[in-house]
């Protein structure tokens, strides 16, 4: 299964896109260099859904940049590849021809075996329901013989599909199987077969004929960034950004990152961190930004961008109406922008009771103005260890980005999220109590 | 704890909200589609969302579990598209498009008349048909012995009763496995008996290289086109499909002169332009000026009092003039008509659209569209006011309904989102005539208040 192709893996660009159609490609650029792609093609065997896609595999511009950097892929024009299916030899042709009259042999005979296969089981299926019913009417030492037959039949069933449907596609993959004795030719003719891709019988395209590497968008280094830090990667507009980050395979795992580039020197607009905050804690994710410091003017490539980038994540901490998580996003928002507060308990503020709820502690403006700016924020530790049990989530968001802040990162974030905190303190803390619903945006830096 | 509580909470809206979750929004685990079995004879159904984990960490299992995860993802997609000889539908393609029959080719002309509604199997006479005129000049498939569903929603059949396929519907269905398609014979020699055997099945990777960016396709139509027909829909091509359409003619250049002075008409656009009008011209609040905006009088009814004070213009989309494709800016145009599958459709006149859809691409176009664009776009389309008993009914209904209607998908990579972008009539619905009493279920007046803004 862990088939390697030849490389570099020729990617077919069609009409300004970026498409793979090979199977092996596909897998083996997923495995090896945690390129996904989005499927966008029909999947034959079950084609009236969209749940489950298959061939061709489109690659953004991004992604086909990454490979051709790395050297494992090329770009190839592919409509101009196939002005070569004009001038293929006959005897080429005739040699296709046959190849794919084999593997359309090959494919019948599988099917028919098959469904002879098939009809056996129901025919054993029949004889055994008999076998019961017979063994229901003897005595108990029928019942003794009949145990074992069951497991037995059940355990074969999806094991010997199993193994056709395995056999299949070798036989599609490796078509030069040796055991192709034209003896029995099914009854129904040869089924044909439409190849995914065209090599064979066009030839193998020649480096010259490769296309340059793909122009890629501003957030490319940032792409780059994430991509050589294990992440995977896919486009993420449905989903309020421009990347979704992936820990491991998106097969298998849950996407962590809502993920939009910025240039160094942009200015963000801040209702975009509140509101990629917000959507980002509301499907359980956390925003991140990043940008490369350096221009490609200052740099020799574009890799070398990439190891100037930086990202950042926010997290939207919605609390309500418990202490303990209430008093720890207090001090971890607050000690990220440098501040300490001085007392470690918060004011309980009268009146704002909920119904059956332990008692909200407010976040006072009095206590606003005791806090100080202290230069280098000495609470870090205390953030990453919160101790409560009832600060269960949030402790587990807090041990994940937490763990592995990087203190020479903070200072250029506190100057840059200053501003933050005088536009967003005062608001939260006047109107998000009074609704009674108090909510502290906890920003968490980290150096991913 | 509070997390306990949280979860006990969540519990019911989550399994409420459950049948919404859309598969197809995220990757899905290839291993359930094992589950499916794609030989037997019971249709296959689809599978419910899997469950993943939250990070990698260095297990066995689930690396295990990862690779059979991938096993199973190399498996469903290095499925083989297969024809059965039985139901095999062989097209051949035609590189340079839609070329009329030549006469010589009519072995057996037969007259009968009305041939352009006559089924397939009826010769067609000699004289081109009104049928050969709608074959697409971008068709560039033809297939000869049209059988199956398929061929009712797509195709356009010429005097030969050959089907000639646009490259959207020759893609789809040579990607689905219903289709062989082949390459012209070599070096043009026309086909002998002998020679028969060499016209290459094309491979779906030459499909792609051969249809895409011809006649106006590009990956992104092709994916909406892809996607909604998967789901059933019948799609065909609308008149905003190709970018350079011209204006009709002389009676067009006519409305184009009139256009210009119409500008603060009641378009979308000139709405604005009124609205702007009316806060720097204080004459036509000239009674606002003088006195009280209601006018000094004796009022009897609040009606009266509301309806003097409605004094800010607002738009109505009845009134708005219908604007041609042209008017339009590129993706910003209806590229295709949508039929739902319960709608009887037929090939030969086209029903009016359930729906209408504008593809945009977002590596093309990053910005959202423009109040210019999207005016034109939502009045390029024919008015669809809100009808009904239940429209009639419930207000929000209406409003979200509009008069005009589009849907807009936004294609990123291949991954589309279908927006659907009405023209509400806020100004229609005057709330004070709607005497007091809930209007729909469990909405009463308290709420529709500050909507009326």
């Amino acid at each position: 299964m862990d088939f390697q192709p030849d490389l570099p893996i020729p990617i077919s660009y069609v009409s300004g896109r970026y498409l793979l159609f090979s199977i092996d490609a596909v897998t083996y650029l997923r495995r090896e260099h945690h390129i996904c792609g989005v499927l966008i093609g029909t999947l034959p065997q079950i084609p009236q859904q969209n749940v489950f896609l298959g061939l061709p595999l489109q690659l953004m511009p991004e992604e086909a940049r990454l490979l051709v950097d790395k050297g494992v892929a090329c770009i190839v024009d592919e409509a101009k590849a196939h002005d070569g299916m004009n001038t293929l030899l006959e005897e080429d042709r005739r040699r296709y021809l046959r190849d794919l009259e084999s593997q359309g042999l090959h494919v019948s005979r599988i099917q028919l075996d098959r469904k002879e296969r098939n009809r056996e089981q129901t025919l054993k299926k029949i004889e055994e329901k008999k076998a019961n019913a017979k063994a229901k009417a003897s005595a108990a030492a029928a019942a003794a013989a009949q145990t074992p037959t069951v497991p037995e039949e059940a355990a074969s069933t999806p094991s010997a599909k199993n193994a056709a449907i395995v056999d299949l596609f070798n036989a599609e993959d490796r078509p030069s199987s040796p055991s192709t004795p034209s003896t029995s030719i099914p009854p129904q003719g040869v089924t044909a077969i439409t190849p995914a891709t065209s090599y064979p019988p066009l030839p193998t395209p020649l480096p010259s004929s490769y296309l340059e590497a793909p122009a890629v968008p501003p957030s490319y280094p940032l792409f780059a960034h994430l991509h050589s830090k294990g992440y995977f990667l896919s486009p993420g507009l449905r989903f309020g950004c421009q990347y979704m980050a992936y820990p491991g395979d998106p097969l298998r795992f849950h996407s962590h990152f809502l993920v939009v580039s910025y240039d160094w020197d942009q200015n963000i607009n801040l209702m975009d961190l509140v509101v990629g905050g917000r959507l980002g804690t509301g499907v359980k994710k956390g925003f991140l930004i990043g940008g490369a410091q350096k221009e490609i003017d200052e740099v020799d490539s574009e890799a070398d961008r990439v190891d100037t980038v930086r990202a950042f994540s926010l997290e939207w901490a919605g609390i309500k109406s418990s202490m303990e998580l209430m008093h720890h996003a207090t001090q971890s928002f607050l000690s990220a922008f440098g501040f300490l507060i001085p007392d470690a308990r918060l004011p309980i503020v009268p009146g704002l009771i909920e119904p059956g709820k332990e008692p909200l502690r407010r976040f006072g403006s009095s206590s606003i103005n005791k806090i100080q700016m202290v230069s280098p924020p000495q609470r870090w530790s205390t953030m990453a260890s919160p101790s409560s049990d009832s600060g269960r989530r949030l402790r587990r968001a807090n041990n994940m980005w937490l763990r592995r802040v990087d203190m020479s990162l903070v200072y250029p974030c506190i100057a840059q999220l200053e501003i933050a905190y005088h536009m967003t303190m005062m608001p939260l803390a006047e109107n998000y109590s009074s609704n009674k619903h108090l909510r502290i945006t906890l920003i968490v830096l980290v150096n991913l | 704890m509070a997390d306990a509580d949280e979860d006990a909470i969540r519990a019911p809206e989550n399994a409420s909200t459950q049948p919404e979750v859309d598969l197809s929004d995220e990757t899905q685990d290839f291993r359930f589609l094992n589950h499916l079995n794609f030989f037997a004879d019971s249709s296959p159904g689809i599978p419910r969302r899997g469950e993943k984990d939250f990070e990698p960490n260095p297990t066995e299992l689930q690396a295990d579990v990862l690779s059979a995860s991938r096993g199973a993802m190399h498996n469903a997609l290095s499925y083989p598209r297969l024809h059965a000889t039985k139901t095999r539908v062989i097209a051949f393609y035609a590189p340079d498009g839609y070329v009329p029959p030549a006469t010589t080719e009519r072995a057996t002309p037969k007259a009968s008349g009305e041939d352009g509604k006559s089924s397939d199997s009826t010769p067609k006479p000699a004289r081109p048909l009104p049928n050969s005129a709608r074959i697409s000049p971008d068709a560039c498939v033809y297939v000869t012995n049209p059988k199956g569903q398929f061929f009712k929603t797509m195709g356009q059949a010429d005097s030969s009763s050959r089907v000639w396929l646009l490259p959207e519907e020759a893609l789809y269905l040579i990607e689905r496995g219903s289709l062989d398609i082949r390459w012209p014979s070599p070096s043009g020699s026309v086909a002998g008996p002998g020679e028969e055997d060499l016209s290459v099945p094309m491979s779906l990777q030459a499909a792609y290289a051969c249809f895409m960016g011809r006649g106006g396709l590009t990956l992104e139509r092709y994916s909406v086109y892809t996607g909604l027909r998967r789901l059933g829909y019948a799609l065909v091509r609308a008149p905003g499909w190709c970018d350079d359409i011209e204006k009709p003619d002389a009676e067009a250049s006519d409305a184009s002169d009139l256009t210009p002075p119409k500008l603060h008409g009641p378009g979308l656009a000139g709405m604005l332009g009124s609205l702007f009008n009316w806060i720097h011209d204080p004459r036509s609040t000239a009674s606002t000026a003088t006195g009280p905006i209601i006018g000094t009088g004796i009022h009897r009814h609040y009606m009266d009092v509301y309806r003097k004070l409605a004094i800010i213009p607002w738009y109505d989309p009845v009134t708005a003039p219908e604007r041609h494709t042209s008017d339009t800016t590129p993706p910003f145009r209806v590229v295709f008509h949508i039929y739902k599958p319960s709608t009887p459709f037929k090939k030969s006149s086209p029903p009016t659209p359930d729906f209408r859809i504008a593809v945009v691409s977002t590596r093309d176009q990053t910005t959202m569209p423009t109040m210019t664009q999207l005016g034109a776009l939502l009045e390029s389309t024919p008015l669809d006011p809100p009808r009904g008993e239940k429209m009639d009914r419930m207000m929000y209904m209406r409003l979200r309904h509009g008069y005009r209607n589009v849907v807009m998908a936004v294609v990123d990579q291949g991954v589309v989102s279908y927006l659907r972008i009405a023209d509400s009539a806020f100004g229609k619905e005057k709330l004070y005539e709607n005497k007091g009493g809930p209007q729909g279920p469990k909405r009463n007046r308290a709420n529709q208040k500050p909507r009326k803004r």
